[in-house]
């Protein structure tokens, strides 16, 4: 009988694993279609066809206007209008008595966090029901199961909100910016209902797997099951993509020639130069974004939660909900590191407008919120220590850490260009401040922020060992590796800050490459030899969840709320640093609304987006509390399900 | 915190009382902080972080929700805080640049215009005596009814002449340098299309008299203005046409039926494109000198425009002016300094060239015509061209090698 | 209290900053556990909120601006507030005096109370009053230092696009354009007649240099020229590593062809009384004049991609 058992378990490891190989590469086959060799493919094909049409018809037919395109320089046919010349009138922009933009601004961002929340809670309702899957012990895997299943119920709701709020969005920009829609829709039109398409096999993957779940919970049918949510999530990261082309194209546009017109080659069009790091970027951002809304209805449920259990359900999602947050926070900046390169790529100009231009400050504020965030996660953390007894061992390193991370983060903020009277000025003698100015540099910030994200790690390293006492035999010299590995970090990282002042710029570039491998190297290696470290570990006592501040909570919020307004600066960033143009270099903004904002402005329309987000949430959150209610009830569901479940207060 | 349970009342005193003062303090910051923009957006939600905290303190039920949105305000308001402290700026976009793009959406007025703009340099400009625009045409034209064109045919009147010169023996059966436009262009059938044949191929037929010197009116000395220097669009010579019927009362052709003749004598290689302005963006806008100074002598004399009046001696390609004198000016200029209608104040041959250049009238040379030379060379060539011109020119003496010019 | 170190200024700044948190947490230490004596946690968390802004208000020299300070204190804050919540039982601490001014009932506290409930107030009025007073200072600009500069421009009727053009007099023996010339010859006689065109083309840029750019620009290049405090800003300070060495030298020819009057409209004010050079210096001048400066301060030009 045991043996009969073993080998089921060890069937279901190789099917676990082999699970893990489609997941894998059902995810990135998105990213794979996407890549250059491919559009070169295209390109021969286009251009094949082209040549045979010619040969074929030969001279009898009209000669067709040859194109260039704008960004590849390739030759094609003209197939399309020129970029529509619009003026300052109702026919070119209708409006209300009111500015157009900020109306289009309220419906995309709206559209774009419920968008962006939807993608994302798939992909790790995915994750958290496969861990369920091959999870050993029965109540942990149903504990994760109920989790994955409470995270999808909310997202059906904001799945409908976001089609609606994609409707609106669609005829904002119909109504009123006719001229520019018309002519994205002359470009686009067949991408376009291939997204409506794939829309509609979302949704149907979408309800046979929330509907679905009970049915489908045993055997090779919860496979089955888990297929479609990997199978949903590729719909919907295409969905996102072809999304992102369009707003790629205005910023970066391909596929036309100089006047606009469109050369019949809709790859090149998707395939613009910008696409594909915004796709990464959208797809990282996505995760951190998604994690930290449920993260924040965690702790809303903590807050208002009746008794222990409760409390201790809503910390563990709270937790697990951050840690996938930040798992995915970390690669973020080296993905907004590889867009901004390919921004300067494509134009110097717009590198500029941003990093040391007219936008320069928003990156400012950015720095506030990536400051804001690693912030709130170490102390999220450091709160996380009380869950467990021992925790006293580490509790003393929290000061310096923070002194570190204070340290780093005045660094981090120091402006490159700083703000002042003229008279401030004078006594300065300068723009540049002889000592602080010094920090205004990428060489210190980068060497600030690479020690940030090595001191989060190691917040965490500690935080794993919190209830734990090493019991193999090398763990003296695991230590000693540990405090090795991170202390060469820190002193290479500073070094190379240091030393990045003294040689020029474009060899300055480089040296982020070992700052950010020591970092790195820290992570995944302090990781595992932690992991190893804590094999049989004696363990000083069990995590009482539920046993945390309230103020962790609250820092669980303030990492919701930073996410959502980081999400609505950068793609505020993003968008305006096209300036003038609906097209950038080929379709000029002639409407009364052409100018930038000022960056209070923008600050305030995008608090005015995160807060209207969070209202219209609370709603779908309450819609789900009713849905649980109705669910526990018909069903009546495992007694120790029915205690986890959401109260209804 | 035991103490708190029995002594609520008093602590929630105390938290209004601050809470008041808070707004107070926030409201004052941000009459003061702002410069007097409206910046409402932080301070607003100020006042509700304020209002859903005491809410939260006050109706115990909804705390939570209370609590949590006071808290979510209050960071939105902080950042948005932060952001409204730093100093604004507005991003302008820059000037729409004037795009003759779609003509055929103008109206005629609209156009004619347009073609003045080209023509004289602004709107209404034809009356002001020595304007002159991008087309450059007043530099040798003459368009008053009652003047007299020395260097080239009055414009005055020319719809109705055009439609006379196409039917005469001279022009159809002309012997210039240059018959045809370009091979199959065909000659002009119409007095629109021997207005656009004019401009684009000045050489296949000349108005007697009007001739370069000694070609006997075979070929003519008017640049083709669609192509460098003048660079006109078919677009841009439409306007200019339209220009010329309205102004006289006349209705002018459909802008279709006028490209149309332009194309029949412009091979489409040939066209110029508007530019696109897409890279205009902080050039400080189009120069309106001739020469930068920095061409070689003779390229310099040519932009400088005075190769179309002046021999030049030892200038390639200027040896054909003829309504101006030749440039022998070392020889020259001290016998006219001296003559009894020199009415200038120049003591030197150098002095004598800038005045010469700067104000033509203030001595004409016997034999040549009085107001010919345009009075305009001070505002269009710049101090290097003026420079080297003089430099040039004040080395000219009659029976002398003139200088190397490539060493100039 | 010796000076910040030419060349190590950030380097010290940190270690000092380090120094006061070494002396502040031994001090604490010695006290508590030789001493017996237990500073508040209130009272440390003041007394480090203090220390912070002392040492950049005082220690630090010229003056900070108040915009950048005020964001280093709210940044101490934070840590401050991290650090003594991070454990239940330090937060316990923290809290008790404060709870105990707002409720408890010693005469010692209803004292503190009765005080702050007069100061508050009144401390709140006095900054309401001082911040209405109208003042005569000029108001904040916000300047951006290095603008966004055109795709392309053209200078004397020849367009220059920025990306790729390369300046035509940063050549090495063979006449070919040359990213490295500058760091073999930084060292050279630019007098020596017999030298290599590169460093003639250096000294010729300096004649220009000193004929036209350094009654602005300075003798030492270092943005203190003769009437450089005329000016306000005071002119751009070619050794600060904050300026030409983070430029490209492209961007550098359409700053110097164009002047004041060329930058774009959208980031106004700019406030540079530059003039446009390309009315007064011929193309090749001007790269001259670029390349002598880039000579002159060692830095290289800013490269983006070997």
């Amino acid at each position: 009988m045991k043996r009969l058992f073993e080998g089921r378990m060890r069937n279901k490891q190789l099917l676990s694993w082999l699970a893990v190989g489609v997941l894998v590469g059902a995810l990135l086959l998105p990213l794979v279609i996407s890549i250059p060799l491919l559009a070169e493919e295209f390109e021969d094909a286009a251009l094949e066809q082209a040549a045979f049409a010619e040969e074929t018809l030969g001279e009898d037919v009209p000669a067709q206007e040859i194109g260039y395109d704008v960004h590849y320089g390739d030759e094609g046919i003209v197939q399309g209008p020129p970029a529509p010349v619009t003026s300052d009138n109702e026919n070119d922009y209708p409006r209300y008595n009111f500015e157009s933009r900020v109306i289009i601004w309220v419906a995309n961002q709206q559209h774009l966090y419920y968008g962006s929340f939807v993608l994302a809670v798939p992909i790790f309702v995915m994750i958290i029901e496969f861990i369920g899957m091959v999870t050993k012990d029965r109540a942990m895997a149903q504990k994760y199961d109920t989790l994955a299943y409470d995270f999808i119920k909310i997202s059906i709701t904001a799945y409908s909100i976001t089609a609606i709020l994609g409707g609106v969005l669609v005829f904002t920009f119909m109504i009123l910016y006719p001229a520019f829609w018309t002519y994205m829709t002359k470009i686009f039109h067949p991408a376009m209902h291939i997204y409506v398409l794939l829309f509609l096999a979302e949704s149907g993957t979408l309800y046979i797997y929330y509907y679905g779940w009970d049915a489908m919970r045993e055997g090779l049918l919860k496979w089955v099951h888990l297929s479609m949510a990997v199978f949903l999530n590729v719909f919907g990261t295409v969905l996102m993509m072809l999304a992102n082309s369009w707003a790629t194209f205005m910023m970066s546009p391909a596929g036309v020639d100089a006047e606009g017109q469109y050369l019949g080659n809709i790859w090149l069009a998707v395939h613009n130069h910008l696409w594909n790091p915004v796709n990464i970027h959208r797809i990282l951002g996505n995760m951190v974004f998604g994690g930290g809304i449920v993260a924040a209805y965690a702790a809303y449920r903590f807050l208002s939660a009746k008794n222990d259990e409760e409390r201790a359900h809503y910390d563990w999602m709270g937790y697990v909900a951050m840690f996938i947050a930040v798992a995915f926070l970390i690669p973020l900046p080296f993905a907004g590191y590889y867009l901004m390169r390919e921004v300067y790529a494509y134009r110097q100009q717009m590198g500029i407008t941003l990093m040391g231009g007219l936008l320069a400050w928003l990156f400012i504020i950015q720095a506030v919120l990536i400051g804001a965030l690693f912030l709130t996660t170490n102390y999220y953390l450091w709160q996380g220590m009380e869950r467990m007894r021992g925790a006293e061992r580490y509790q003393k390193y929290i000061k310096y850490m923070t002194f570190v991370l204070i340290v780093c983060f005045l660094v981090w903020l120091t402006p490159h260009t700083m703000v002042m009277t003229p008279t401030e000025l004078k006594e300065m003698g300068g723009q540049q401040h002889p000592v602080v100015g010094n920090y205004g540099v990428m060489s210190a910030k980068n060497g600030a922020v690479n020690i940030i994200i090595t001191t989060t790690v190691l917040s965490f390293l500690l935080y794993q060992r919190c209830n734990k006492i090493p019991t193999v035999p090398w763990a003296r010299y695991g230590n000693i590796a540990l405090w090795a590995l991170f202390s060469v970090a820190f002193v290479n990282i500073i070094w190379l800050a240091i030393y990045g002042y003294y040689i020029p710029a474009n060899v300055r570039v480089g040296l982020s490459v070992p700052q950010v491998v020591s970092t790195l190297s820290c992570l995944f290696i302090g990781m595992t030899i932690n992991l190893f470290m804590m094999r049989g570990a004696k363990p000083t006592g069990p995590v009482e969840w539920g046993k945390i501040s309230v103020r962790s909570q609250y820092a669980l919020f303030m990492l919701a709320t930073s996410f959502t307004w980081m999400m609505g600066l950068m793609g505020y960033i993003r968008s305006s640093v096209r300036l003038h143009w609906h097209v950038n270099e080929i379709m000029r903004d002639n409407s009364p609304w052409a100018f930038t904002h000022t960056i209070g402005f923008a600050a305030n329309m995008i608090s005015f987006n995160v807060l209207f987000f969070w209202v219209t949430l609370l709603f779908v959150f309450w819609l789900g509390s009713l849905g649980t209610k109705k669910a526990v009830v018909e069903k009546g569901r495992a007694a120790p399900v029915a205690a986890l479940a959401p109260s209804t207060n | 915190m035991d103490f708190l349970k029995d002594k609520k009342l008093l602590f929630r005193l105390w938290i209004g009382l601050l809470a008041l003062g808070l707004v107070v303090l926030a409201i004052t910051n941000y009459r003061v902080n702002f410069y007097g923009n409206s910046r409402l957006l932080p301070v607003s939600l100020g006042i509700f972080v304020t209002a859903t905290f005491l809410l939260g303190i006050y109706f115990q039920k909804v705390r939570v929700v209370m609590h949590g949105a006071a808290f979510m305000i209050f960071v939105a308001a902080a950042f948005a805080g932060f952001s409204n402290w730093l100093p604004q700026t507005i991003g302008e976009p820059p000037p729409f640049e004037e795009k003759i793009a779609d003509i055929s959406t103008m109206s005629t007025q609209e156009l004619a215009d347009l073609g003045e703009k080209l023509i004289f340099g602004a709107v209404g400009a034809s009356t002001v005596k020595g304007s002159i625009g991008k087309g450059q045409c007043p530099l040798c034209h003459v368009f008053g009814s009652s003047e007299h064109g020395e260097r080239a045919p009055n414009m005055y009147g020319l719809p109705d002449r055009s439609e006379k010169i196409v039917k005469l023996d001279e022009y159809q059966n002309r012997d210039t340098v240059q018959t045809v436009a370009f091979d199959g262009s065909g000659i002009a059938e119409s007095g629109l299309e021997y207005m656009a044949e004019s401009h684009a191929c000045p050489n296949c037929y000349v108005s007697p008299g009007f001739g370069k010197g000694g070609t006997n009116d075979r070929e003519s000395p008017m640049p083709a203005i669609h192509k460098s220097p003048i660079n006109l669009t078919i677009d841009e010579m439409v306007a200019i046409d339209t220009w010329s019927y309205i102004r006289e009362g006349l209705e002018a052709p459909s802008v279709d039926e006028m490209r149309v003749a332009y194309e029949k004598f412009i091979p489409e290689d040939e066209r110029p494109q508007a530019s696109s302005g897409a890279d205009g963006e902080g050039e400080g806008g189009e120069s309106q000198l001739y020469a930068t100074g920095d061409e070689p002598l003779p390229k310099l004399f040519e932009k400088a425009q005075c190769t179309v009046c002046h021999v030049i001696p030892g200038i390639p390609d200027a040896d054909e002016g003829d309504f101006g004198p030749e440039l022998y000016v070392k020889t020259n200029a001290p016998k006219r300094m001296k003559d009894k209608n020199y009415t200038g104040s120049a003591s030197s041959v150098e002095a004598y060239i800038l005045e010469s250049i700067l104000d033509p009238n203030l001595y004409i040379v016997p034999d040549f015509d009085e107001d010919l030379m345009p009075e305009d060379f001070g505002t269009g060539l710049n101090a290097k061209t003026v420079f080297r011109i003089v430099n040039y020119l004040s080395q000219l003496e009659k029976g002398k090698d003139p200088p190397n010019h490539e060493e100039m | 209290m010796p000076g910040f170190i030419e060349g190590m200024m950030p380097v010290q700044l940190l270690a000092e900053i380090l120094l006061i948190i070494v002396i502040f947490v031994l001090g604490a230490m010695i006290l508590d556990k030789k001493m017996g004596i237990r500073i508040p946690m209130l009272l440390q968390a003041a007394l480090v909120f203090i220390a912070g802004w002392w040492y950049y208000k005082f220690r630090i020299e010229p003056p900070l601006p108040f915009s950048v300070r005020a964001i280093y204190q709210v940044m101490i804050a934070i840590g401050i507030f991290m650090w003594v919540s991070s454990a239940e039982k330090g937060w316990t601490e923290f809290k008790r005096p404060i709870l105990a001014v707002l409720d408890a009932k010693t005469p010692l506290t209803w004292w503190v109370r009765a005080v702050l409930l007069v100061v508050l107030p009144l401390s709140a009025s006095g900054m309401a009053y001082k911040n209405l007073l109208p003042s005569l200072g000029e108001p904040i600009e916000l300047r951006t230092v290095h603008p966004a500069p055109p795709a392309a421009v053209t200078v004397h009727g020849k367009k220059f696009p920025l990306q790729t053009s390369e300046s035509p007099v940063r050549v090495d023996e063979s006449g070919e354009y040359s990213n490295h010339i500058q760091d073999a010859h930084v060292m050279d006689n630019p007098f020596d007649p017999d030298s290599i065109q590169y460093m003639q083309n250096v000294k010729e840029g300096g004649d220009i240099f000193f004929q036209n750019c350094h009654f602005c620009h300075g003798d030492n290049l270092n943005g203190r020229g003769l009437y450089a405090y005329a000016f306000n800003p005071i002119p751009a300070n070619f050794t600060d590593p904050g300026t030409l060495a983070q430029l490209q030298e492209t961007f550098v020819f359409w700053r110097v062809a164009k002047g004041g009057p060329g930058l774009p409209r959208e980031g106004f004010p700019w406030a540079s009384a530059m003039p446009p050079w390309e009315q007064h210096l011929t193309t090749e001048e001007i790269w001259k004049v670029i390349l002598f400066e880039y000579w002159h301060t060692k830095y290289p030009p800013r490269t983006w991609d070997e």
